[in-house]
């Protein structure tokens, strides 16, 4: 996400392309693929299922000008009814006695845990992986110069020679495919099968990181795991002491607020009168 | 108020040793200025002479660290713009700050009517309006979206704005940075009726044949000091340009030449009009090698249309363009800079750099697909480096260093980075649209010199400006273009302003006429 918000390309749809990751990861983690290659292979068809969802609002807008923000944002809901679809039709699993749910991934195709009774997998390691990637990118690679140029001026990028619908849409296509990642990464590491409630928001969450990380993949390693901490901490307060979980979000949404406020206010001075 | 039985030659304004600091840069040092009834002072200094920082000051937008500033022989409280707004102090800013989407009256009554008696107020402001308008001479149509005026008019109504405000004394920001000769002539009537009118004048401008048209005094600032007051009649623009930059400075003179083999030809190219931009008309065009084309016109007549198609963002719709006499396979920006194509933008802000990024960065913001500053999609920085450092140097960009953000360069040390990124390569034409816009004396003779030298390598250039003075300086042949269409070229000096005139306005050449 914070990829394509460098580029000013407004990808609201990450939670649509997370979902296209984990369909992908238990479309082919339940006995396609032959088990050694089982991990990358559906990595990487997650990564791509993701990428071509955003592949259609990122030409739209090239193309056509159609606004991002709307084509992704609809996106997620034809995703969520496409997978609840899905549940309750041809992915549904036989013996789920009529949960709506996939079948559940073999053991290969799984992302094994870091240690023995924790639930942290190796996902966790991926996507500190992948925020580092993206930082060499964005810092080291021509494309990434051209990312960051599009997002800061376009019109000065267009006069430069930057081509800028091609930079669009590859960097449309890395945001998507990073945000499948994520999905296929939350199948194959912590649920092991698809169901609806997958994600509780994932893909709206990663907005909130991506803002309160300035848009820096480093930076965002820490958000998420701050954001994380709120969030999974709102959960036990709740259990153990009734607080609701409610105030996490109320948490983060202020703590948002509060961030975007106090850019807007270093960039201005206030004036007594 | 007092202000109303003063007499002309009384104080209506003093700046009384004004010192401010930003760090370690001391903007304005005791600068003391006094303003008389009835006169206009021109405050004349290069960029960052510390103009722009004392008449902040004087409107209270900045703290002055010592000293004090009086209005009416009283002492404004530091730091509040209501107070010097009350005390009758009016200041129209270089870029103006109106409302587009709202009418002339919105935009003069916005801040300044109460809640509760709206329509009451907007009465009394609409009869006040006219009553400036027919004193002042600016005729405006109150009901007018401010979007579909021209700048000229918009100038007017931040005029009309402080009038409204019952000012007394009026800041003008580098007034004529945006006008048409024409609309210059009708600004000064204005200033000329205010000035009978009791009202005092400060004008802030780079060009000195308009302070020695409309002045009474120049005050010349350089490095935040006073170095120099002198009433215009008593002194010539050769001595406060002089002033101003510390040293005599001769703006350059190209000697005609020969023109060489035609490098890029225009033939019969038609584009649409974009929104309010004028499209072209039929228009060609040879850019020799070895000469400047200067392109003359008041603006809005197409000059954006045809920079745009020479820099790649424009196809012909009608008509082809020709480099070394074949079609280019696809036209961008990119194929432009493939063909050693030059560009200088009109806005250097906007177009010519991405101000959050970096001097290394925006140096190399045209090559950097290209070995050495990128190898298969890699990033060579420290080559990069290099390159903007040598550009530092050898274009004199004055600066902190490569990794400073270009948005704190003052736009002269800007528009040297762009040029030293376009012409260090060694470009075959150059395309520079409105090079000196804005600039000071200094950078303007720079950046001047720099593309006659260009042209004397043998790159062709065409040069677009408003600035008649410019075109017919270092222009070899001098077209106009008005609606669109490109008038015949012919020979500097050859022509008379009046007659240049009269095709600025569009009559006397027939379209399709291209007889060089």
């Amino acid at each position: 996400m914070a990829v394509a918000f460098k580029a000013k390309l407004w990808n609201i749809g990450a939670e649509a392309q997370l979902y296209a990751g984990a369909i992908v990861a238990v479309l082919l983690g339940t006995g396609a693929v032959p088990s050694p290659f089982v991990l990358p292979v559906t990595a990487v068809f997650a990564m791509l299922a993701g990428a071509l969802v955003l592949l259609g609002p990122a030409l739209l807008k090239t193309r056509l000008g159609v606004d991002e923000v709307v084509t992704t944002l609809l996106f997620n809901f034809i995703m969520l009814l496409f997978v609840s679809y899905l549940l309750e039709g041809p992915m549904k699993d036989p013996m789920g006695m009529g949960w709506p749910k996939s079948e559940a991934l073999l053991k290969e195709a799984r992302l094994p845990r870091i240690a023995e009774g924790l639930r942290l997998h190796w996902g966790f390691v991926l996507a500190m992986i992948a925020a580092v990637v993206v930082y060499v990118i964005e810092r080291r690679t021509s494309f990434g110069f051209e990312m960051r140029a599009v997002g800061s001026n376009f019109g000065a990028a267009r006069f430069a020679g930057v081509p800028v619908n091609r930079v669009l849409i590859q960097t449309a296509l890395l945001s998507g495919g990073l945000a499948a990642l994520a999905g296929w990464s939350e199948v194959a590491g912590l649920k092991g099968h698809l169901s609806q409630d997958l994600s509780p928001g994932f893909g709206y969450t990663g907005i909130i990181v991506a803002m309160l990380a300035l848009l820096n993949p480093l930076a965002v390693i820490g958000t998420a795991i701050f954001v994380a901490g709120i969030f999974v901490g709102s959960d036990a307060m709740s259990r153990a002491a009734g607080v609701p979980t409610y105030i996490a979000d109320m948490l983060l949404a202020s703590a948002l607020l509060f961030m975007v406020l106090a850019i807007l206010l270093t960039k201005m001075r206030v004036v007594r009168g | 108020m007092s202000q109303a039985n003063l007499r002309a030659g009384d104080t209506v304004l003093r700046l009384d040793n004004i010192t401010k600091r930003f760090g370690a840069l001391v903007a304005n040092s005791g600068v003391t200025l006094d303003l008389k009834r009835g006169e206009v002072v021109a405050l004349l200094g290069e960029n960052g002479a510390g103009k722009t920082t004392l008449m902040n000051i004087l409107f209270g937008h900045y703290q002055a660290d010592e000293g004090r500033v009086e209005v009416f022989g009283q002492t404004l409280p530091p730091g509040n713009p209501r107070a010097a707004l009350a005390a009758g102090v009016g200041m129209v800013h270089q870029h103006f700050t109106l409302a587009d989407n709202l009418s002339v009256l919105d935009n003069i009554t916005l801040g300044t009517e109460s809640l509760w008696s709206r329509g009451k107020g907007r009465a009394v402001a609409r009869a006040r309006i006219a009553a400036l308008s027919s004193e002042f001479g600016l005729a405006v149509d109150p009901d007018a979206r401010v979007g579909s005026l021209s700048v000229g008019e918009r100038q007017r109504i931040e005029i009309l704005k402080a009038l409204c405000r019952e000012a007394r004394i009026l800041i003008l920001d580098e007034p004529t940075a945006v006008l048409t000769p024409q609309e210059t002539d009708a600004l000064f009537d204005t200033l000329r009726k205010a000035i009978a009118l009791g009202l005092s004048i400060i004008f802030i401008s780079h060009k000195l044949h308009e302070v020695m048209a409309i002045a009474d005094r120049c005050v010349v600032l350089r490095h935040g000091k006073v170095v120099g007051q002198v009433d215009t009649h008593a002194t010539d623009r050769a001595a406060l340009a002089a002033l101003m930059v510390g040293s005599a400075v001769a703006l350059p003179k190209a000697e005609t030449r020969p023109a060489g083999p035609v490098l890029m030809r225009i033939s019969k190219v038609s584009t649409r009009a974009k929104g309010t931009a004028t499209g072209l008309s039929d228009l060609s065009l040879d850019l020799c090698a070895g000469q400047i084309v200067g392109l003359a016109g008041v603006s809005g007549n197409g000059q954006a249309a045809l920079a745009d198609l020479i820099s790649g963002l424009l196809r012909p719709d009608q008509g082809r363009i020709e480099i070394d006499g074949a079609e280019p396979a696809a036209w961008s920006p990119r194929q432009a800079v493939n063909h050693q194509i030059a560009r200088i933008p009109e806005d250097r802000h906007k177009t010519g750099t991405i101000s959050d990024f970096n001097l290394t960065e925006n140096a190399v913001l045209e090559a950097y697909s290209r070995p050495p500053f990128s190898r298969h999609g890699w990033m060579n920085w420290p080559a990069a480096q290099a390159f903007a450092k040598d550009v530092i140097a050898k274009y004199d960009v004055r600066c902190q260093g490569v990794l400073q953000r270009i948005r704190l360069l003052s736009g002269g040390n800007m528009q040297k980075l762009i040029l030293g990124r376009v012409l260090e390569p060694g470009p075959k034409i150059i395309l520079a649209n409105q090079p000196v816009r804005g600039l000071d004396v200094g950078a303007i003779a720079y950046v001047q010199s720099r593309l006659i030298a260009a042209r004397d390598a043998g790159a062709a250039v065409l040069l677009i400006s408003e600035d008649l003075d410019e075109i017919q300086s270092l222009s070899d042949v001098i077209h106009v273009i008005s609606e669109g269409r490109l008038s015949p070229g012919f020979a500097r000096g050859s022509k008379t302003a009046a007659e240049l005139g009269l095709w600025m306005a569009g009559q006397g050449f027939r379209a399709g006429d291209h007889a060089a």
